[in-house]
């Protein structure tokens, strides 16, 4: 550190030209950096539920709808069919589109006086009241439409876009915004759908950041401006952050990375954390000048004093965010990668750009007389200085040290009320963690009332829903008994009332052969031969264009049973794949049929398993490496011991709290265990390493505890309140997860602090006072620094 | 045979003064554009003198090709007529064996369908015409143009230049339609030699590449060179469709009785 420091003061012009010829650099690669919320690249390309996916919408087409709903008085009406035939017409035109199914385009196989036709189902549009209201029975009463492409009220129409094969699902669902943002026709319109909720929540979560950045970065220059008082006390830790957030950006588009609504709150994090990094230093190279020392000797006796600390800081962080790595969600692994860099940016600038410019800056009187920094920096004997503008804010600091110290003192006495407390705390921790919920539906991320969530409830109650669960059946489809399979299959999958009509080439037959017997309601069945079977399926290849493609491969050796998902919370789905396994079980098992289930919703499904699994996975990572530095850092397995417990029972803490509260566990506020973990043990740290300088200095027991919350205390205070105020922030988002996850960090950093300050001391007595009487001496290590 | 001289009309013409050489020019765009049009049509005439004939039974396999690769394949046998003024048309399915007696007759704009499983005979829309032929990527109007239609009804080319295609010398054909149709043009590869298209370009109506179709394994049938192997490819889903000619009989002679619903009944 001494020689790094020596080469920063001696070529200061070189790292600061160095470093912004970097950050140029980055920020035109930062540009290219976009933003995904397709739930795919959420998970490794090879993982089972992608793959089995993509093949499906490889062999059947697009597994994702877009839908636009019309809700109107009565859609049986001229004005209900024009409306819907033009907005057809329009969608129909929106490049990437490939379908749209609506009742002015569905195809019916229909029976006639003269024979047979695949067509639409409306010839002509009904003229009259009475032929309105025969359609009106007509449609209502048959189960392939009622819910599906009309409400069973008749009140709103639905029209299914699908999207084109290899088109941008999210592309093409603005192109479709766009026409219904601009819709000025009869009744009301609804978008929704997986694509257009993708689309909506990339956009708002970008406007949401627009706004949000801005207000955590002027809150962090309020702090550091309240610390130092000074104009460069705010823009040298303040370029720090926006440095290394310009540094990460640009690493990630140079690797071609997305940002993602996980990774979306980096940037709150990087400023909140960043620069505090920043602070210490300074507040160490404006202690030096107060000594008198000159610039250069300020930093280079800063920098060794207080770099290494700040180094082992910084990399306990990183190693609580590189944990995430740990998951198998690619998004996940992601954010931790780019969260431990953009610290390690952080770090490197404050430890090189910042010191060179400040080298460079000429002295103001102020900085010499100034030494506000000191108070924060944790570095004991401060405040005794009260003389300036500051008085007012010493005056809290006092109240606040006058707290401290009382408290340091009854500690010894309460240690007994301090566990006890801990102890109900942590029962009822674990009492919640039964109740927590994981979340992995995009579509909770919109507010109740917000307009995609609107739109998403509205298709869920007046159709079957906008979510699918796909099946594909393997084997000889034109065998009858296979056909019977599936058609005793879906009875039973409509029975469960988790999905509307069950829709698959068993459907189209039966509608096939009663249409072949003039509409004979007796033949609506599956035609008992597998020659008739085979002629029927030819009869409607010739008559409609791609008409089985849907249901059905080329070869007939697969097809597909699709069915709308009416409940699509992660408890629905969980019930709608276990009633689906057991009909396969029933139905399909005895013929060997191979089966499998797929849709958005039985990724979502995966992704929430992949989230807990992560989650847990990555926690004790982070915990083992913590305590691991901890231990170094320390040199006291003691010390690591307790502060690694600390943690642990924080993020306990934390996830009781979700359970009592339901917050569900999502991709988001699944991030709060690694920021807890690694933010969280810096307090510890502190506290630890006070009591062994306390007991280096020859105060033992009591009285070194008392000191120790005394001085350190407010080092720890002062450093929570900037940390969480930058996450406190988020609170105001228009996302409810990221509001959570506002919340939760507030409260983990809160509980890591208050923790740190009762528990660890409290636990530091019970055993070294257990000890002192085995032994004479009492443990110490020497260690650091 | 026929010659391409298009190109040296006017090349002897040198003009001194400016205005004479405008002149010449503008006569020489005129003549070479008609010219070049006059070779298309004929070029075109001599294709559909090739390929057309009146009557024809054919026993082909017809297989489809889904984008993702899947197939399906059918054995049918092709019995078409145009001497009575309207383009009739049987389709006889000969395998697999589940659909084995399948019948579809085409008569004018009427389209029938016998399915032995049902032992009756039902009409199908008229429409189903417009589309594919039997699911395929060729339609039934690309059909027609091959077997007793020709091309020279509902298209008129403009000769483009002459090109090789493989192994073979090939004149490159612009195709515009003359009448409503589903294309907006086609580029046509003519082997200079045996006069048969080796490649066509289908352009849809928004101007876009739709198909292309490519002829190989040429053989002679009732003497007349005919392209026993047709690939016809959609360029924009990815599907495709391969025609394997087994058999063709250029001089067939059909029974009126052959194209009516009664004999579709019959079967075989």
């Amino acid at each position: 550190m001494r020689r790094w420091s020596a080469w920063v003061t001696g070529w200061p012009r070189l790292f600061v030209a160095m470093s912004i010829l970097v950050t140029i650099l980055a920020a035109w690669f930062a540009m290219d950096v976009t933003m995904t919320t397709d739930v795919k690249d959420f998970f490794p390309a090879d993982h089972e539920q992608v793959v089995t996916y993509d093949e499906i919408e490889r062999t059947f087409g697009s597994a994702e709808f877009i839908m636009v709903a019309l809700e109107m008085e009565d859609i049986f009406t001229s004005l209900g069919f024009e409306t819907i035939a033009q907005l057809t017409r329009d969608l129909q035109g929106v490049p990437g589109i490939s379908d749209v199914r609506s009742l002015t385009t569905v195809e019916e196989v229909k029976g006639t006086d003269w024979g047979v036709e695949v067509g639409p189902l409306l010839d002509a549009v009904p003229q009259t009241d009475e032929e309105f209201q025969r359609l009106r029975l007509t449609v209502l009463n048959d189960p392939m439409y009622s819910g599906s492409i009309v409400s069973p009220d008749g009140t709103a129409a639905l029209h299914v876009l699908e999207v084109e094969q290899g088109a941008d699902p999210v592309t093409v669902a603005h192109k479709v915004r766009d026409i219904v943002g601009s819709y000025s026709g009869a009744g009301q319109l609804y978008l929704t759908g997986t694509p257009v909720l993708n689309a909506i929540l990339a956009e708002s979560m970008k406007t949401d950041l627009k706004r949000l950045l801005p207000l955590v970065l002027l809150l962090v220059a309020v702090i550091l401006f309240l610390f130092f008082r000074t104009v460069r006390g705010v823009v040298l830790p303040f370029l720090t952050v926006m440095m290394s957030l310009v540094w990460t950006l640009g690493l990630m588009g140079l690797l071609e990375r997305q940002m993602s609504p996980l990774n979306a709150v980096m940037p709150v994090i990087l400023v909140s954390l960043g620069n505090a990094y920043g602070i210490y230093l300074l507040a160490r190279f404006n202690e030096g000048l107060k000594q008198g020392h000159d610039r250069i000797t300020a930093v280079q006796k800063g920098m060794t004093s207080v770099g290494v600390a700040v180094l082992l800081a910084g990399s306990t962080t990183m190693a609580g965010f590189l944990a995430t790595m740990s998951s198998e969600i690619t998004q996940m692994r992601d954010f931790g990668l780019f969260t431990a860099i953009g610290v390690a940016s952080a770090l490197f600038i404050s430890l090189s750009f910042v010191p060179s410019l400040w080298v460079l800056l000429p002295t103001t009187a102020r900085e010499t007389h100034n030494n506000k920094g000191e108070a924060e920096s944790g570095s004991g004997g401060a405040n005794r200085n009260r003389k300036g503008k500051g008085a007012k804010r010493q005056l809290r600091i006092g109240t606040l040290e006058r707290w401290l110290t009382r408290w340091g003192e009854a500690l010894p006495r309460r240690k007994g009320a301090v566990l006890l407390v801990t102890g109900l705390l942590v029962l009822g921790a674990l009492a919640g963690l039964p109740r927590i919920s994981t979340d992995s539906n995009f579509f909770n991320f919109f507010d109740p009332d917000s307009q995609p969530r609107v739109a998403y409830d509205l298709v869920a109650d007046k159709f079957s829903g906008s979510e699918s669960i796909e099946i594909v059946v393997r084997g000889d489809i034109q065998d009858p008994a296979v056909l019977e399979a599936m058609e005793a299959f879906q009875e039973g999958l409509e029975q469960t009332g988790l999905v509307g009509t069950p829709q698959s080439v068993v459907n189209v037959l039966k509608r096939t052969n009663r249409a072949m017997q003039e509409g004979d309601e007796a033949y609506y069945a599956l035609p008992e031969h597998r020659d008739m079977v085979a002629q029927y399926l030819l009869l409607l290849e010739m008559s409609g264009d791609g008409f089985l493609d849907r249901f059905l491969t080329m070869d007939y050796s697969q097809a597909r049973i699709q069915a709308l998902v009416t409940d699509s919370s992660s408890e629905g789905t969980r019930r709608l794949f276990a009633a689906v396994e057991d009909l396969f079980e029933i139905h399909f098992a005895p013929l060997a049929l191979d089966v499998t289930q797929t849709g958005i919703i039985a990724l979502l499904d995966a992704l929430a398993d992949l989230i807990i699994d992560g989650q847990v996975k990555s926690l004790w990572w982070a915990l083992g490496a913590v305590f691991v530095i901890v231990r170094l850092l320390l040199g006291s397995w003691q010390g690591s011991f307790l502060s690694t417990l600390l943690v642990f029972l924080t993020i306990l803490g934390n996830f009781g709290l979700m359970g009592w509260l339901g917050i569900p566990l999502d991709i988001v506020t699944v991030l709060i265990s690694s920021i807890g973990v690694g933010v969280g043990i810096d307090y510890s740290i502190h506290i630890y390493s006070r009591y062994q300088e306390e007991q280096r200095a020859g105060n033992h027991g009591s009285l070194a505890v008392s000191r120790t919350i005394a001085s350190t205390g407010q080092a720890i205070f002062v450093n929570a309140l900037a940390v969480i105020s930058g996450f406190v922030i988020l609170v105001t988002s228009s996302f409810p997860p990221f509001r959570y996850f506002g919340s939760l960090v507030t409260a983990t950093m809160a509980t890591a602090a208050l923790g740190s300050l009762t528990l660890l001391p409290a636990l530091i007595l019970l055993l070294d006072g257990r000890r002192a009487k085995h032994r004479s001496k009492s443990t110490e290590i020497h260690g650091q620094q | 045979m026929l010659r391409i001289n298009g190109v040296q009309i006017g090349q002897k013409d040198e003009g001194n003064g400016k205005w004479m050489l405008g002149l010449i020019l503008g006569v020489f765009l005129i003549g070479t554009g008609t010219v070049a049009a006059l070779a298309g049509n004929e070029i075109l005439a001599e294709v559909d003198t090739v390929m057309q004939s009146d009557s024809r039974s054919m026993s082909q396999t017809m297989t489809l090709f889904s984008a993702s690769g899947q197939s399906r394949t059918r054995e049918l046998q092709v019995f078409s007529d145009s001497t009575g003024g309207e383009d009739q048309m049987l389709v006889r399915f000969i395998a697999p064996a589940d659909v084995r007696g399948t019948g579809l007759l085409m008569d004018g704009d009427d389209m029938y369908l016998y399915m032995p499983a049902l032992g009756r005979v039902r009409r199908i829309a008229g429409h189903a015409k417009q589309g594919s032929f039997m699911g395929s990527d060729f339609s039934y109007v690309d059909m027609e143009q091959f077997g007793t239609r020709g091309f020279a009804v509902d298209y008129q080319a403009i000769f483009v230049e002459t090109q090789s295609v493989g192994d073979r010398e090939a004149y490159q054909l612009q195709l515009e339609p003359t009448s409503d149709s589903e294309y907006s043009k086609l580029a046509m590869w003519v082997d200079s030699e045996r006069y048969l298209p080796l490649q066509i370009h289908y352009f849809d109506k928004q101007g876009e590449h739709f198909k292309t179709l490519t002829t190989s394994e040429f053989a002679l049938f009732d003497d007349r060179w005919t392209a026993t192997n047709m690939l016809m490819e959609n360029v924009q889903s990815g599907t495709k469709t391969e025609i394997i000619v087994e058999q063709v009989d250029f001089n067939a002679a059909f029974e009126a009785s052959i194209f009516t619903t009664r004999n579709l009944e019959r079967g075989q």
